[in-house]
Parts: structure tokens; C-alpha cells; sequence
């Protein structure tokens, strides 16, 4: 089983839109795929149709495992199955906070889904803090959207820091370029500077679009309401990119 | 992704989709039609039911749209072993016309030399649905399949109508599939799968363990020897006669070897008790019992050294082998105009009579005009098996290696009468010890089968050279021979230890407390 995070410090930048389509094609190419919303926004919940659960979360994390797997539910698409966002994931940072080894825990907690997934997705909330570290150490790779402006190559140097910093491995980091408007001359010069400096940019771009924010309106990964437009095959391509990666 | 157990249904056959639909909009939101499948299948076996008898059904699904035809073998409940594309728009008569797949090998190993037959028939159309809610999720799927089902034999065939229900709850929303169960209770007949074959054989009015014989014959033990006899007779010339329409349509060679395979039986265990009847009695059954099995005798002969076509080619080098070929080819023809001539007496005024009067004989109540005729069937059973196997012991203790091919070839009698005793009798001991004592005897069997197929082996081809050949042919059957020969030289090796674990003193030991009064 493999674990890829969705991973943003900025807000806006169509993470969950990336992860419903990743979880979508992985699913569609035979991984049994769990896609876990950690956004307490719940969008990508939404896109699937998934209302967030009722009932509340244990509030003792030694039984979060169990938690865990009662909330999964099955998506309309064959070997996807999601655990919606739900309100107590706001506390998932303090329950961290108040254990030992807090870093290690969610990749514990993630290893019993070894018998039933082939990949997990995490879509995590636009923040630092103890959620993400315990993301970081439990992801086999990262995957970051990157608006190409001064200011999304600004934070994402910020992310390189961080990982600096804290000694985590570089390697686990994929970027690539989201929400491009290649008729804009700074998205064209921040891509090439970003590119020629850092080597962990995909090759896959995800354009701009207004397929992507019709996904609101349909309620379904891009594939099912606009097949042949081209930010469907960019998600495409971007998902078999990432999978090469995760093998 | 822990799939949920599915339930399916038999729905009650007055209820069409629509009162089903109509009840499922009072709970569910929407309901909306997935997918839609039409498929022709039809279900095949060897007229023994090899794959049925071994818990297995094939299904050939007939090709749909731009889906070619596909193979299926399943375990009785439903659950896919193997499947495998057909080239063909018909489903397969023998094993060899598949190409290779490990379905094929599945399907070699079971049905040897026998012919498939399709038994019934069966058109589908498979309805995938979901129940949304108001945001539009898919909370439980359900199937729906129509299936119109006959039988493949009658040719006024009535078509069954059924619809099935099947109920595929989704994880975390496992509420909702007990929802429609609840909500659809009062059209649903039975749980039941729209595959199973138990419904299918029903509904084809077929019983495949009827039409087989029992396994082992059952006996009375106290029935006088006589009336078990005529008993046992009766329910395996039913069987002979079964085979024959396969005979005369010309199937396969299977239904020609389980005629004699059969018919043998009967002669066999007439034989071995013929005390049982008055000797102008017995002598009249004989001739009757022979006369059907002479006419068969040439015909089998052909087919067996047909069946051996490729291991004799492949025993000879490259340059022999088309010599060989102009033998297998006359030999075909051959077979085929004996063939014809046996279906022709199979179907004739003379044949049937002497089958009307055989089975009238079996049918009719036991004279018991001698002792052995009277005397209890259980008795007369351990009696004559211990007394063949003594006789095999003694026999076995004279042959040395250089003992007369004759000699062994009496033995490899002695054993086969030994084996119906113990065949027809087995339904009277505890079932391992038939078990036992027959895979020990099956096991020297083997071995003198062997020698003897290839000492036949060797006169057939003699008897070839003896007619007019040619050059090629002549050179390939002096090759065969010589090789033959040599590996008889090797099997008669093998005969000499195999009699003796035989008859070595445990196996006495066990025969004669198993058998000997």
C-alpha cells in the first residue's frame, strides 16, 4: 500500500480538485483506492456526494484506527471508497499534540489499511502545524499544486525550508504546476524558474480551467462530465506521471 | 474495500419491475438504471456429466455486440475457475478445439475423449441499478435480471420465465440495502442466485444422478444371489442402451467404450456366478450377451489405435512418420465404414429384439433352482472374492521372469475378474476397504494392462504388415514394432514387483480378514 498526500500551505490553489481526480484515476486503473478528506471544509466529501458523518469520533486516539474505518464509505465508483471530512478533524491537531511520537501516528493508524487498500490519499487542510508533520512522515510522496506567481514560489520555497529544517527527505516531494494561464507572461517565467532551479516538478501542467470548477455543479471527478476537454486528459496524464513515482 | 455480502432473490413470478420500482421511489429518492446486458449462455457437459459429477459447470456465453464468445468454468455455487475467449461463434465439442488456456488443460484433464453438449439454454438481460439519494449519491445497487431458460433436448421446448433480485449493499451505507429488502419483502419468492444450476436442471426437468448409475450398485445382502444378479443387471443395461443414440450419431468414441464398458459388467458377473442359474439358461444369456458384444469388437479396436495416433507418431523419428500417416488414414476410413455398419444393426429389427428379450430376463423374477441362486448375496460375495484372490496369489507365486507371456496374461484375466467381484459387491463392506483393496489391485492393473496393450499393439500391426504396403509404410511398422516390443521388454520388468506387493503376506493378511468367513 501506498500513501500520497495532497499537500498545500496556500489555500486555493485546486488541491481537492487534484485529489478527487488522482483518486478517481487510481481507482479506474484497478488500485483500490481510500481517498481520507482532512479538510474540515470537506470539499472533496462533496464532490463525491458524501455527507460527512454524524457521529461523533472517539476522543481517544488509541481507538482512532477503529474510528477510522467506521466512517469509510463506498463512492459511486468501483474500488473507491472515502472517509469524508468531518467536523473533529480540527481536533486531529491537538489530539496530536497530545501524544508522544504524535509524528509516527498516522502512519500506524494508516498501516492497517494495508489488507484492504492498494493507495490511500490524503487531502489535508492548508496549513503547518502537527497534522501536517504527522502527513509528512506518514506519506510515501507528497504531492503539492503550484500556482506559477511570485507568491505561490514564495511559499512553496517556504515548504522546501521547512523540510530542510525538520530533516525530512526532500525526495518525498512532487510539485507540479496547477491552475496555468500560459497566455500570462509571469506564469510562463515563474514555471522555467521554478523548473531550472528545482527538478521535482512533473512534467504534467493542470491548466487552468473551467471544466475543473464545473465540478461543483456536477458533482463528479472531470472525467464523467467532460471527457474529451483538456483538463480531463491533464489529470490523466498527471495521475499516470504520479503513479510511475509511486512505484 | 471489504465487499459486503450481496443478497439475491427469486422474485415471485407475478411481480414485474415496475410494482418493484414503484415501491422503491416511496423510500429512495431517485432510482436510475446503471447499465444493461443482454446475454445468450448455454450451459454444456459431456453426456456423463463429467463437469457436474465434479461439482464444475462450463458456460459458454454467446457473443454480444463487439464482445466475442467466452468460456466459463464455474464451481456449482456460481464462483469463476477459469474463463478463456472463443475464436468460434459456437461453443466447443471436444477440448482440443480451444486454444491453449489453462480452461483448456482444466477441461482436458476432466472430460478426456468426451464430447460437450450444450443441456440448456438460457437468455438474460442484466439491469444494473442504483438507489440515489437527494444529492444524487448511490446509496445500494441492485440487479435486476430477466432470464428466459429451456432445455436443450426437447424440441418443443418450454421457456421459463424468471426475474431475480440482487441487493449490493455499499460500505457505510449497509442501512440502505436492508431498506429495500424490508421495502421489497412481499414480492421476493426465495433467496436464491440467478445462476445457480440447481434451478436451471429443475426448470430443464434434467437429473444428472438419475440418469447416472449409482455408485457403488446397491444390494440387499439378503437377497438371494440370483435376484441380485437380474437386479443388478437390469439398472446396467439401461445404461448400455443409453449410449446407444450417441453410437449411431457417432459423438465420440467414449459412448462405444461405455456400451462395452457396461455390457461387460453384466457379462462378467453372470459369469463368475453362472451357478446361479441352470446351465441351459446361462448358455442362452451368453450367446445373447456375446452376440452384442462381437459386433462392437472390430469398431473399438479402430478407435483405440486411433486415440494412440499421436503417441505412436511421436515415438518415431521425422522421416518415418508420413509412412505412418497413409496408415492412419486407412485406418480412418476404415473405422468410419465400421461405424456405419454398427449403426445400421444398432437400429435394426434383429437388435432390438435380442434387447427386448435381455431385458425382459433381467426383469423377471429369480428361478433360485440352484443352491448358489438361493443362497444370501453377502455370503456368496465374500466367498467368491477370497477364493479369486487366493487363486491370484498362487498364480503370482509360479511366475518368474522367465514365465510365458500366456501365463501373465492369464493373471492380468484373474485380476479383472477379481475387480467386477469387487465392484459389484462393494455396497456390502465398509466403503475404505473396497477403497483399499481396489487401489492396490488398480495399481498392479495398470501394469498388466499395459503389457497386454502392448502385446495388442504388436499383432494389430502385424496383422498390417501381412496386407499389402508400401515402401514408407512398411519401413514406419517394422520401427513401431521394434519399439513396441522393447517397451513390453520394460513393462514385464515391472510386473514381478508389482505381484509381489500384491500378494505379499499383509495384503493376505487383510483380504483374509475382510473376506474370508
Amino acid at each position: 500500500m501506498k500513501t500520497l498526500a495532497i499537500y498545500s500551505m496556500k489555500g486555493g490553489v485546486g488541491k481537492t480538485a487534484t485529489s478527487v481526480n488522482l483518486a478517481y484515476w487510481a481507482a479506474r486503473s484497478g488500485l483500490k483506492t481510500l481517498l481520507i478528506d482532512l479538510d474540515p471544509q470537506g470539499a472533496s466529501s462533496f464532490y463525491f456526494r458524501i455527507k460527512p458523518a454524524k457521529k461523533n469520533w472517539g476522543k481517544r486516539f488509541f481507538k482512532a484506527y477503529e474510528n477510522l474505518l467506521k466512517q469509510i464509505k463506498a463512492s459511486d465508483y468501483e474500488h473507491l471508497d472515502i472517509i469524508p471530512a468531518h467536523l473533529s478533524f480540527r481536533n486531529f491537531d491537538v489530539i496530536l499534540d497530545g501524544l508522544n511520537k504524535r509524528k509516527g501516528r498516522l502512519r500506524k493508524i494508516l498501516k492497517g489499511m494495508k489488507k484492504e487498500y492498494d493507495l490511500v490519499i490524503l487531502d489535508c487542510p492548508p496549513s503547518i502545524g502537527h497534522l501536517s508533520e504527522a502527513v509528512f512522515t506518514a506519506a510515501d510522496q507528497l504531492l503539492v499544486p503550484v500556482i506559477p506567481t511570485t507568491l505561490s514560489e514564495r511559499t512553496f520555497e517556504q515548504l522546501l525550508d521547512f523540510f530542510r529544517e525538520e530533516d525530512y527527505s526532500k525526495k518525498k516531494i512532487l510539485a507540479f504546476f496547477s491552475l496555468v494561464q500560459n497566455q500570462k507572461s509571469m506564469h510562463k517565467n515563474t514555471q522555467e524558474s521554478l523548473r531550472s532551479k528545482h527538478s521535482l516538478f512533473l512534467k504534467s501542467v493542470i491548466p487552468f480551467s473551467a471544466d475543473v470548477e464545473n465540478m461543483g455543479e456536477h458533482r463528479a471527478p472531470v472525467d464523467q462530465f467532460a471527457r474529451n476537454k483538456p483538463a480531463n486528459k491533464a489529470y490523466y496524464e498527471l495521475w499516470k506521471e504520479v503513479a510511475r513515482k509511486l512505484k | 474495500m471489504n465487499s459486503l455480502q450481496e443478497s439475491s432473490w427469486l422474485v415471485k413470478n407475478k411481480s414485474g419491475f415496475q410494482a418493484l420500482e414503484k415501491r422503491l421511489l416511496k423510500v429512495f429518492q431517485q432510482l436510475t438504471e446503471e447499465d444493461r446486458q443482454v446475454q445468450e449462455k448455454l450451459y454444456l457437459d459431456a453426456f456423463d456429466w463429467n463437469l457436474w459429477r465434479k461439482s464444475l459447470q462450463l458456460v459458454f456465453l454467446a457473443p454480444e455486440g463487439d464482445q466475442g464468445a467466452r468460456l466459463e468454468l464455474q464451481k456449482l455455487d456460481g464462483e469463476l475457475l477459469e474463463t478463456a475467449p472463443v475464436a468460434a461463434r459456437k461453443p466447443p465439442v471436444f477440448w482440443w478445439d480451444l486454444q491453449a488456456s489453462p480452461l483448456r488443460k482444466l477441461l482436458q484433464k476432466h472430460l478426456g475423449v468426451c464430447s460437450l453438449k450444450a443441456w440448456g439454454k438460457v437468455q438474460e438481460d442484466r439491469c444494473q441499478l442504483a438507489c440515489r439519494d437527494e444529492e444524487g449519491k448511490i446509496l445500494v445497487r441492485l440487479l435486476w435480471v430477466t432470464q428466459a431458460a429451456y432445455p436443450t433436448h426437447a424440441e418443443e421446448t418450454p421457456h421459463h420465465y424468471q426475474n431475480y433480485l440482487t441487493i449490493q449493499p455499499l460500505r457505510g451505507y449497509e442501512a440502505a440495502a436492508r431498506k429495500v429488502e424490508k421495502c421489497l419483502a412481499s414480492f421476493l419468492q426465495e433467496p436464491l442466485k440467478p445462476d445457480s444450476p440447481e434451478q436451471l436442471l429443475l426448470l430443464c426437468k434434467l437429473d444428472p444422478a438419475a440418469e447416472l448409475l449409482p455408485q457403488p450398485l446397491p444390494l440387499d445382502p439378503q437377497a438371494a444371489t440370483e435376484t441380485a444378479l437380474r437386479q443388478a443387471a437390469s439398472l446396467l443395461f439401461a445404461q448400455v442402451r443409453r449410449y446407444e443414440a450417441g453410437l449411431v450419431a457417432d459423438l465420440d468414441t467414449e459412448y462405444l467404450h461405455q456400451y462395452r464398458v457396461n455390457l461387460r459388467r453384466i457379462r462378467s458377473i453372470f459369469s463368475l456366478m453362472k451357478a446361479a442359474l441352470p446351465s441351459e439358461v446361462w448358455l442362452e444369456l451368453k450367446e445373447r450377451l456375446a452376440q452384442l458384444a462381437r459386433t462392437t469388437n472390430q469398431l473399438r479396436d479402430l478407435d483405440v489405435f486411433l486415440l494412440d495416433q499421436q503417441a505412436f507418431m511421436a515415438l518415431l523419428p521425422e522421416a518415418f512418420r508420413p509412412g505412418l500417416q497413409e496408415l492412419f488414414d486407412q485406418i480412418l476410413v476404415e473405422r468410419n465404414q465400421e461405424q456405419k455398419l454398427l449403426a445400421r444393426y444398432l437400429l435394426s429389427e434383429d437388435y432390438e429384439k435380442n434387447c427386448r428379450w435381455l431385458d425382459a430376463f433381467f426383469n423377471q423374477p429369480a428361478l433360485l433352482e440352484t443352491p448358489l441362486a438361493t443362497t444370501p448375496v453377502a455370503q456368496t460375495a465374500s466367498r467368491k472374492i477370497w477364493k479369486r484372490y487366493r487363486r491370484i496369489c498362487r498364480t503370482a507365486g509360479e511366475i518368474t521372469a522367465t514365465t510365458p507371456d500366456e501365463e501373465v496374461h492369464e493373471l492380468r484375466i484373474e485380476c479383472k475378474k477379481l475387480r467386477y467381484l469387487l465392484d459389484f459387491f462393494a455396497s456390502l463392506y465398509p466403503p475404505e476397504q473396497v477403497a483399499r483393496h481396489l487401489k492396490s489391485l488398480k495399481r498392479l492393473q495398470t501394469i498388466l494392462g499395459n503389457f497386454n496393450d502392448l502385446t495388442q499393439q504388436q499383432a494389430f500391426l502385424l496383422e498390417r504388415l501381412e496386407r499389402q504396403t508400401s515402401s514408407d509404410l512398411d519401413a514406419a511398422l517394422h520401427g513401431l514394432i521394434t519399439l513396441l516390443y522393447q517397451q513390453q521388454l520394460q513393462e514385464r520388468a515391472k510386473v514381478m514387483a508389482a505381484l509381489e506387493a500384491f500378494a505379499a503376506p499383509q495384503m493376505q493378511a487383510d483380504f483374509k480378514a475382510s473376506y474370508k468367513e
